[in-house]
């Protein structure tokens, strides 16, 4: 293990309990490099992906150090140039500190959108920030992104350039309209290779549709401030047409090739020009968005959780209740659309719309959801993995903790809820290789593993 | 015995059938409300988050006057048309989530749907009769001329009379300002210059959101357009997403041309309360009475009214064409909001069109047999 996997373990959870997008150990590339093959520079620890106030996105580094006694102003000026690097709007750096940082250093570092934070002292910083309980019970470890994003594809080599592309390169395009259009070319060139019977698998499946809605949000954001909530499908096809090929000229020079290339290849274009895959039902799920584009910055978020559920077995959006209803819809449909767009097999389709419909099924039925029981921190552990469950009743019991999405719920309540343990999580590697554990248990025993158990292990 | 017609057609007309109906429902017709609720319901579900059924069957029959047991009927038919998601818990349903699409023909999609559900005679015939009303006034005998049988064409015209009452009440008011934008009849029905009243302001307001009572389009015939059985979508010459400054001029001139813009006792002075109020209105709202000064002014601004006028009158006013806000929101807020909605309201009765004497007669002649044939 990392020395600093502990570190970014508490970064991770403290980004995502406040309702970010977050990643792990991001390489970072220079996009007009030299060489054929981009050599790495350096990596984030993690990436926070935050929503803005004005229906943008942000971008967060935390940046994890546990050699001691680095010099502290040094690590200011260096996390400096990362930020510049991928565009961020702040940064926090975790520092092993004997004898404290200096008050000017933090001013110093504050003053350049640096937050500066001894070990000893991140869980402070992370109990104040989210008052009163800290992110130390949310329930998505970030083992369990690491098994998804790594672990998976190593099981099924056919899936590394998908998984290459949402662990590095989504995050190193110029911009993320750009990375979500990439996003549908890369998942369509490995569609044949999914299998989402598997729910490890589809655990991938779904968190590469997390990616793709980052992107899409920032399209919806940039949209709503051109078109507002338009019923204009001619303005939205032709103004999304533009956004998604970098401008104008971009676009019709491409749209050009695509069409002498069908000429070349004596192919009648049988559509309206060049176009996302089922592109009438990406104009559809941007319009539905529109109509409530703060939504489209929540659900990346969603989708991430529901991935993480499908490994540590857990009944998946357990924390949305009838107040994100639309937010459920909405994300489905985003989830939908991409597996459509990317032609993976119609179960993965099913699947997906089954959880969201059990989910919404149940919000229906129970009208007590949005009404969490509220246990206070003194009348019990904020977070208790000692009863772990495989199977969530409809409406969860609460704890003070901390929300995976407070944007839109009552924030800092969580359901008691089981860890993935680090044995746990390493059980698949011993039967690393391709497809090994499909040939051998279709991938039950990999997915046993999983079944969360005591912390105390 | 009827001409063919379109699916678009026949949605279009089943939605028009339904709102006019307002909530009648008679033994005749089987498929066209089907198809009407339908697309009622779907324009108001677009941009709505997923609805618990109880909440979506309460607003229906309270809202939107749809029969109790119509409600599952018309979901399961959006459903086929792919608009809406019926999430089921054994054989109930307890969610509708809908995705109606904004940029395809929801009346062609729905109007597919339907079709294959088959139309009774009298059904066909009521397409039929209002595929010829919306392109021009027709005479009634034209009507018996289609071909159909004269009992049923009787039995269409009794249908289409007898349920609207409330209807023919507001077509007589829209006859005595004919060719005003409904906005301004409204407020200045509101403030008391036109017998609007209050009840049938709401209704005239539904009528609109419903798509039934359109907005004056520039039709093809001269005679009295009573802003009803309007050209179907798509046939219009205007369209708003169309407005461009060159066109406005002669968007204007043609319902200029036939007086529109006038009432019959002012009609060579100008649009008599609009352009007054606007022109001799102070900053405090109050109105006065117009000077020399303010008469030359005047005559400018009732030009700009006027044009503003016809401009409203092509690109709609400011009433949304789509759907009742009222309703919308009932979909989109929570259930004690609806039902706070419905305890103000008379529980919704189900209102049957009479029918003619004779069917009446032939029932009770039925009757009195014990249930045996003659």
């Amino acid at each position: 293990m990392n020395k600093d996997a502990g570190q970014k373990d508490m970064l991770y959870r403290h980004f995502r309990c406040q309702g970010w997008y977050a990643l792990l150990e991001v390489p970072v590339f220079y996009g007009r490099g030299y060489e054929h093959k981009p050599k790495l520079v350096t990596d984030v620890d993690v990436l926070g992906v935050r929503p803005s106030g004005d229906l943008s996105w942000e971008f967060v580094i935390g940046d994890c150090k546990t050699k001691k006694n680095e010099s502290p102003a040094n690590r200011v000026l260096w996390v400096r140039g990362l930020m510049e690097q991928v565009k961020a709007a702040r940064a926090f750096v975790l520092l092993k500190q004997d004898g404290g940082i200096e008050r000017d250093h933090m001013l110093f570092a504050d003053s350049h959108r640096v937050t500066l934070i001894e070990e000893a002292g991140l869980e402070t910083f992370d109990r104040c920030v989210i008052h009163p309980t800290g992110s130390k019970g949310f329930p998505e470890p970030s083992d369990a992104l690491k098994y998804i994003r790594e672990e998976v594809p190593r099981q099924y080599l056919t899936l590394a350039p998908l998984a290459d592309f949402i662990n590095r390169d989504a995050w190193n395009e110029g911009d993320l309209i750009t990375m979500m259009r990439k996003s549908l070319g890369i998942g369509r060139a490995v569609r044949r290779e999914v299998n989402p019977a598997k729910a490890n698998q589809l655990a991938f499946i779904v968190e590469a549709a997390s990616v793709f809605a980052v992107g899409l949000a920032s399209c919806v954001g940039t949209i709503f401030h051109q078109y507002l909530l338009t019923n204009d499908g001619s303005a939205l096809d032709d103004g999304l047409k533009v956004l998604i090929w970098g401008g104008r000229e971009n676009y019709e020079h491409i749209a050009g090739l695509r069409k002498q290339l069908l000429e070349a290849k004596n192919i009648q274009a049988d559509d309206g020009g060049l176009a996302l895959p089922e592109w009438p039902a990406f104009l559809q799920l941007v319009r539905s968005f529109l109509a409530a584009p703060k939504l489209a910055f929540r659900a990346p978020q969603l989708l991430r959780s529901i991935a993480i559920d499908l490994v540590v077995k857990q009944e998946p959006l357990t924390f949305y209740g009838n107040r994100d209803l639309m937010l459920l819809k909405l994300a489905m449909n985003t989830a939908l659309y991409y597996v459509n767009a990317c032609g993976f097999p119609p179960d993965a389709a099913t699947q997906i719309k089954a959880i969201f419909h059990k989910r919404m099924g149940d919000v229906a039925l129970s009208s007590q959801v949005p009404l969490p029981q509220v246990v206070r921190e003194a009348e019990g552990p904020p977070y208790s993995a000692s009863a772990p469950r495989t199977t969530a009743p409809t409406v969860p019991p609460l704890t003070v903790g901390a929300h995976p999405d407070p944007a839109g719920s009552p924030p800092l309540l969580v359901p008691t809820a089981p860890v993935l343990t680090d044995s746990a999580l390493k059980a698949p590697k011993k039967g690393g290789g391709k497809n090994r554990s499909a040939s051998k248990t279709g991938g039950t025993e990999n997915q046993q593993s999983l079944v969360p158990t005591d912390t105390n292990d | 015995m009827t001409k063919p017609f379109s699916d678009e057609e026949l949605a279009v007309r089943a939605h028009d059938v339904t709102t006019c109906l307002e909530g009648g429902s008679t033994s005749e017709f089987s498929t066209l409300p089907l198809a009407g609720h339908a697309v009622t319901l779907a324009l108001h579900l677009r941009d709505c988050p997923p609805v618990p059924f109880k909440q979506v069957k309460d607003v229906c029959v309270h809202a939107l006057h749809f029969h109790p047991m119509e409600v599952e009927p018309v979901l399961e038919l959006l459903e086929e048309a792919r608009m809406v998601d019926l999430v089921r818990s054994g054989k109930q349903v307890t969610l509708i989530t809908p995705d109606v699409p904004v940029f395809s023909n929801l009346y062609a999609d729905l109007g597919a749907v339907a079709r294959p559900k088959g139309l009774t005679e009298h059904e066909q015939l009521t397409v039929q009769i209002m595929q010829q009303l919306s392109a021009a006034p027709v005479k009634a005998e034209t009507l018996y001329g289609l071909g159909a049988e004269k009992k049923i064409v009787k039995k269409v015209l009794d249908i289409g009379a007898a349920g609207t009452l409330k209807l023919k009440k507001i077509l007589g008011l829209l006859k005595k300002w004919q060719g005003w934008p409904l906005s301004t009849i409204l407020n200045e029905g509101n403030s008391g210059a036109l017998s609007w009243t209050q009840t049938t302001s709401p209704q005239s307001r539904r009528w609109p959101a419903a798509g039934s009572l359109r907005r004056l389009p520039s039709t093809t015939h001269h005679g009295i357009n009573h802003f009803i059985f309007g050209p179907r979508r798509g046939l219009a010459a205007f369209r708003s997403t169309n407005a461009t400054s060159t066109r406005m001029p002669w968007r204007w001139s043609r319902p200029c041309g036939r007086g529109n813009f006038s009432s019959t006792s002012t009609r060579s002075r100008g649009p008599p309360v609009s352009w007054r109020s606007s022109v001799t209105a102070d900053t405090s709202g109050q109105t006065r009475r117009p000077h020399s000064s303010t008469r030359k002014w005047s005559r400018v601004a009732s030009v700009i009214a006027a044009v503003n006028m016809a401009i409203s009158l092509v690109t709609g006013s400011d009433i949304e064409a789509s759907a009742d806000e009222d309703v919308t929101l009932a979909f989109q807020k929570g259930q004690e909001y609806v039902e706070s909605l419905v305890g103000r309201k008379i529980i919704a009765r189900a209102k049957t069109i009479k029918a003619p004497e004779d069917v009446q007669e032939s029932i009770d002649d039925f009757l009195l047999l014990g249930g045996k044939k003659a």
